[in-house]
């Protein structure tokens, strides 16, 4: 999932990208693709795991593990928001706040329908961090089409 | 506002990253700037009129007043 952040930065090199673009997919891999690996290999753990049947002191330890990566990605995110010129900022802001709209609406929309017992609360969550990731992913790649 | 980024370009020759490269911006945003999905910067429209060397008025204009006059 994370990956598809930046998908948009991925751009053929040539005539198409400038020397200002060259140098912030540079950067912004070097920050990122270490994050996601990161990710991946401990959401990977996680799942080989059973959390449930596990009541050690470890376990929570244990299932809290991708919010390191996750932290890692997000400063990554930062880094490229301050790399980003005036348009892409603009753009990244506005994905961001269209991203965190539709999650706020999905959380809200989900935790009613979860007290009328349709659905859980896990499927709610995951709804929730799909669509406001997914919106923030599409409005930006919409916002910088060229 | 309107802009005549896109003909200064195309007399001096150049590709939407070459005048990227020339500002320090992405291709991205002069494509933006072109087609009027953003409005520059006072600093960087400083900047497109120094590469240009020519008076920054005369690349950016108001829209109000081009639909006036035409």
């Amino acid at each position: 999932m994370s990956c598809l952040l930046y998908i948009g930065r991925m751009q053929p090199h040539g005539n198409l990208t400038s020397e200002f673009d060259r140098r912030q997919n540079r950067a912004g891999l070097r920050d990122a693709a270490p994050a996601v690996i990161a990710l991946i290999v401990s959401e990977i753990i996680v799942a080989s795991l059973d959390l449930r049947a596990d009541t050690n002191r470890w376990h929570l330890a244990v299932a809290l593990l991708p919010v390191i990566p996750a932290i890692w990605l997000a400063w990554a995110q930062w880094r490229m928001l301050r790399r980003s010129d005036e348009f892409q900022r603009t753009a990244h802001l506005e994905a961001l706040a269209i991203g965190f709209a539709v999650a706020m609406l999905a959380a809200l929309t989900g935790g009613l329908l979860d007290s009328a017992d349709v659905g859980s609360t896990a499927q709610w969550l995951q709804i929730t961090f799909i669509g406001g990731v997914l919106a923030w992913v599409a409005s930006l790649a919409l916002r910088l089409r060229s | 506002m309107d802009n005549r980024l896109r003909e200064l370009r195309a007399v001096q020759r150049w590709s939407q990253a070459e005048l990227a490269d020339r500002l320090d911006v992405s291709r991205q945003t002069v494509n933006a700037i072109e087609t009027g999905r953003h409005d520059p910067s006072l600093p960087l429209a400083f900047k497109i009129a120094d590469v240009f060397d020519q008076p920054i008025e005369s690349i950016f204009r108001p829209s109000t007043i081009t639909n006036e006059t035409t």
